[in-house]
């Protein structure tokens, strides 16, 4: 087993800081609270669970000292827990020195990385005594909490006294949900405030007064229209926040990168003040944060390298902020290596993403955009192949659900920027009202790529049916489109083709939304919507109109999810049907198969042709696979699917293999030529199934194969394998961020996909909301708030019997195994034995785990 | 809800000619029939969206989730405004009745003859003089289908 020490993961140990940092912060806060006799009733529990969170998170990451201090501190805590009567003051001035002691070890950890030479001995001594006194010394009683009169020598914290304790306490420890507002601003509210009744009472006498004043009431409507834009600034300003508050961690990230990696950087801040709306600056922290190491992790070379590309040996790392055209952008640059499209077009190719033919076809800055595609990049294989790109799929993904945008350009050599764009604030959003079967809905501008105007059928824009789905052609390119009212299931289909389609952006998924009209575009407030219409997924919320009706918003990427289209997008699909749905002539491999029917399929499609022996191509069951090149290559023959007319299998069997994110051959007799074919949607009218239509090449009638549809259908698994990558899955639940990000890293370096919760009730809903399949096992905390680990063991032992439930505590004792197991639990590990929860999930078949883990 | 919360006044209300009772601290005011703004693929019980002075609540049927047949068309509504914990929201009664004050000793536990189903929702009834109230769970009435 490696060391914790040796894996304390720079990033775990920031999530640990901060997290002991929160913790302590309340621990104390309930100290002195429950000194001064204001203790929330359950203050023990509460104090305990913080405790025995540092506690096991600390000894994750082998800190000793500070694990086992707050392990004596927790000891006392959990006889104070049973017997609450028996706390006395130097109880509680032993627990708050404990967590002065515990913050300077923290300190220390921060600055030098080791805990340095603070003594803890005596102090877990002290608590040791606490703990370990007879339950029924008769001087137990003498001075029970609720009666601590005299504070200790602590000065009490600056908060205003209040009548009731409990909700004080409870009070201080929700201070992120409020936000500092300048007196100044407040003061502009209150006088606008003013203004408003003013204009309220103008308009009240207006009504009482004959109707006929026209000036009158346009002079009131203009009063009341400024006063409400105002306002609406106003509160806005409340909201804003300086864009610095992210900005602080940055120095501190990247000196620690370079320690990590041994390479020199240096960090420049700009336009700290920038100022955006509170809910944004919580929605860039990762996405910033996750670029930034970007920049020092693939961007950066090493100080040799540096030297010799003629670079100076520090590298630079510039993040500005800035508002640019109503909307605050936030430029990452760097100056190092910057992004090879050639080594990015092979990289998509060898991940599957992309054909080689597809990938020649793409442009420099198409190439760029590689890097947004989910699945194009791990950290362990992106290192050495690009400049920067990991997980640049999440980046985009969770900037544009704040309503942003991430820009690229990169320029080999020199270096790359990514730039985040955001709108100033979430509440208040422009969007275009369309209608759908009499009803309006509205679509953030956000999303919108263009608008469209179906002419009957004319023009450069027109509507195509490929097997009864509708597709955009535009300029070129097929679009998927959704008819609103029947994704939604509003209302019968209009039989003309005409209307509108507002072509929108979902991820790196673009499709068509089908409406009967397109109204204006309106500036909508975003009220959220109730838990149970959440859970529809094709509303991102709804808004009140300017008539007074209420309008649903659309969730771009739900509604794609809702007609079928994979939000997540396998954007390389639409480009294969754009090929064989034929937009000028597209090469064609042409081949004959069984009795020599003569076949093609677009050479875009095509990864190889290979020749194989016959006597190699064995049969699983119903299906043929050759053993090729170290893997298993599935093998259809296309006369059988069709059916066509049969052979007997020749000697030598010529190969075509298709790449669709898995390598699959078809059979077939012999290949005839590549032609340039131009195919129309004419030329599908009437297709035979499997087929895209026939066409007359090199003077014989030739099927055009729709080789996808017949891989997706006849390969076995093919369906699952391809577009559920993400299968084994385990949910980890634990209270601590850190606990779960050090864990969750370690499962995920073991292959696994790891879905995380921070409470009972959460996991229970993820649960709930996960895919058939999705979820092989849980792994629970025992220990937290609300739905604890026991609850959500029993829970779903009744709801998920299948789904196996693994107990991760860090008691020893094996009363609390027991109980674990006997309310439902598979295993119970303790989280210091990381091994001991690999070999647990191997144990119940969960996969996959590499060679090492299962031979351990 | 516990049985201590059983102990002030209940707003009354009738639904398909039977009476109902919630505790008068859940119910936020009471509105005249509104336009709803339906959701599409929304479960059936969700009959719309209604804007109450600018904040958008659903508006849930009753009706549904009492399994008692639709009301007939055109009869006025009157719509019950439920604050829960976290979120607001309207149901849809037939008629509001008087406001009631029930000690705990009134309160039975539901009957066994009632069906399993509509147990959830329904959390304690009261025999008067003339009628029988059923107490109901709000937060049941307003959670999601699949909420304990």
């Amino acid at each position: 087993m490696t060391t914790a020490s040796e894996a304390r993961d720079p990033e775990v140990l920031e999530l640990f800081i901060e997290e002991t940092t929160e913790a302590l912060a309340r621990v104390e806060r309930l100290l002195l609270y429950a000194e001064k006799g204001d203790a929330p009733p359950d203050l023990m529990t509460r104090l305990f669970r913080d405790l025995h969170t540092m506690k096991g998170t600390a000894g994750f990451l082998a800190l000793e000292k500070m694990a086992s201090l707050a392990h004596a501190a927790e000891d006392l805590l959990s006889v104070l827990r049973e017997t609450p009567a028996r706390a006395r003051p130097e109880h509680f001035a032993a627990l708050l020195e404990t967590a002065d002691v515990l913050r300077k070890l923290m300190d220390a950890v921060k600055s030098s990385g080791d805990e340095g030479p603070q003594p803890i001995d005596e102090l877990k001594l002290r608590l040791r005594a606490g703990a370990s006194e007879a339950p029924a010394a008769p001087a137990a009683p003498q001075d029970p909490l609720p009666q601590l009169a005299h504070p200790i020598a602590i000065a009490a914290p600056a908060v205003a006294p209040a009548a009731n304790g409990a909700p004080e306490a409870a009070r201080a420890e929700a201070g992120d949900a409020s936000v500092r507002v300048n007196v100044a601003v407040l003061d502009s509210l209150m006088n606008l405030m003013g203004e408003l009744v003013l204009a309220r009472n103008q308009v009240s006498t207006l009504l009482k007064a004959p109707a006929d004043d026209e000036g009158s009431r346009v002079e009131a409507f203009g009063r009341l229209s400024g006063i409400t834009s105002e306002l609406q600034q106003t509160v806005m300003k409340a909201r804003m926040q300086p864009v610095g508050r992210v900005f602080e961690k940055l120095p501190r990230l990247l000196r620690d990168l370079c320690q990590a990696t041994g390479k020199r950087a240096e960090c420049t801040l700009e336009g700290a003040t920038t100022e955006i709306d509170k809910a944004l600056v919580d929605a860039i922290r990762d996405p910033l944060l996750h670029v930034v190491r970007n920049a020092v992790d693939h961007g950066i070379e090493s100080p040799e390298a540096r030297i010799a590309a003629g670079k100076p040996e520090t590298g630079a790392v510039a993040v500005r902020a800035s508002h640019q055209g109503g909307m605050v952008c936030i430029e990452i640059s760097d100056d190092g290596r910057g992004m090879d499209p050639a080594r990015l077009r092979a990289h998509a190719v060898k991940r599957g993403l992309l054909t080689a033919a597809a990938a020649e076809l793409l442009g420099d800055r198409e190439a760029v955009e590689l890097v947004f595609r989910p699945g194009f990049s791990t950290a362990e294989t992106v290192t050495d192949i690009s400049g920067r790109g990991v997980g640049m799929d999440v980046v985009r993904t969770q900037v544009e659900r704040a309503g942003g945008q991430v820009e690229l350009d990169s320029v080999a050599g020199q270096g790359t920027t990514v730039r985040l764009k955001m709108p100033l604030t979430l509440a208040i959003v422009p969007a275009l009202l369309v209608e759908s079967s009499g009803r309006r809905f509205a679509i953030p501008q956000a999303a919108l790529v263009e608008l469209v105007h179906l002419d009957a059928g004319q023009g450069s824009a027109s509507i195509v049916e490929a097997r009864g789905a509708p597709l955009l052609r535009l300029r070129g390119e097929l679009l998927p489109l959704v008819r609103l009212s029947s994704a939604l299931a509003i209302g019968a289909e209009p039989a003309s083709p005409g209307g509108n389609v507002v072509v929108v952006s979902a991820g790196a998924r673009r499709y068509g939304i089908w409406v009967d009209k397109i109204h204006d575009a309106e500036e909508i407030v975003v009220k959220p919507l109730t838990r149970e219409l959440q859970k529809l997924r094709c509303y991102a919320g709804a808004a009140v109109l300017g008539d007074g009706a209420v309008a649903l918003i659309l969730d771009v990427a739900g509604v794609a999810a809702l007609a079928g289209l994979d939000a997540s997008a396998r954007p390389q699909l639409a480009s294969v049907r754009a090929i064989a749905e034929g937009l000028g002539p597209q090469p064609y491999l042409i081949f004959t198969v069984g009795a020599g029917t003569q076949c093609a399929v677009p050479l875009a499609m095509v990864a190889r042709l290979e020749q194989v022996p016959a006597g190699r191509i064995e049969r699983i069951g119903r299906s043929e696979v050759v053993q090729y090149r170290g893997a298993v290559l599935p093998l259809l023959r296309p006369e059988q699917l069709l059916p066509l007319g049969e052979l007997p299998p020749a000697e030598e069997q010529q190969l075509v293999v298709f790449d669709f994110g898995r390598a699959v051959g078809f059979a077939v007799r012999a290949i005839v030529d590549v032609v340039d074919l131009t195919v129309s949607a004419e030329t599908g009218r009437g297709a035979a199934p499997l087929t895209l239509g026939q066409a007359v090449v090199l003077g014989r009638t030739t099927l055009l194969l729709d080789a996808y549809s017949m891989v997706r259908k006849h390969v076995p698994d093919f369906a699952r394998d391809s577009e559920r990558p993400e299968a084994a899955g385990v949910l980890l639940v634990d209270d601590s961020n850190a606990m779960r990000a050090a864990v969750g890293g370690f499962l995920r370096a073991r292959g696994l996909e790891v879905l995380e919760a921070h409470a009972g009730g959460p996991a229970l809903q993820a649960v709930r909301d996960s895919r058939p399949g999705e979820l092989q096992a849980v792994v629970t905390d025992l220990e937290m708030a609300g739905l604890d680990g026991f609850g959500l063991i029993e829970a779903l032992r009744r709801e998920r019997p299948d789904l196996p439930v693994i107990a991760w505590t860090q008691h020893e004792s094996a009363a609390v195994h027991q109980r674990a197991c006997a309310a439902g639990a598979r295993a119970c590990v303790h989280k210091l034995q990381r091994e001991g929860l690999v070999a647990a999930l191997a144990a119940l078949g969960v996969g996959p785990l590499d060679e090492q883990a299962r031979a351990a | 809800m516990s049985a201590s919360a059983y102990c002030g006044s209940f707003a009354t209300f009738l639904v398909g000619g039977e009476t109902f009772a919630l505790p008068v601290e859940e119910v936020d005011e009471v509105l005249l029939e509104q336009p709803l703004s339906p959701v599409p693929l929304a479960p059936p019980h969700v009959l719309g969206l209604l804007n109450l002075r600018g904040k958008i609540l659903p508006a849930l049927d009753l009706r549904q989730r009492l399994e008692m047949p639709p009301r007939t068309p055109g009869a006025r509504r009157k719509l019950l405004v439920l604050r829960g914990r976290d979120e607001t929201h309207a149901v849809v009664v037939d008629e509001i009745a008087d406001v009631l004050e029930l000690p705990p000793a009134r309160w039975a536990p539901p009957p066994e003859t009632l069906p399993k189903r509509l147990r959830r929702y329904v959390v304690a009834i009261c025999a008067t003089e003339t009628t029988v109230l059923l107490a109901l769970r709000s937060e049941a009435i307003c959670g999601g289908e699949e909420d304990q």
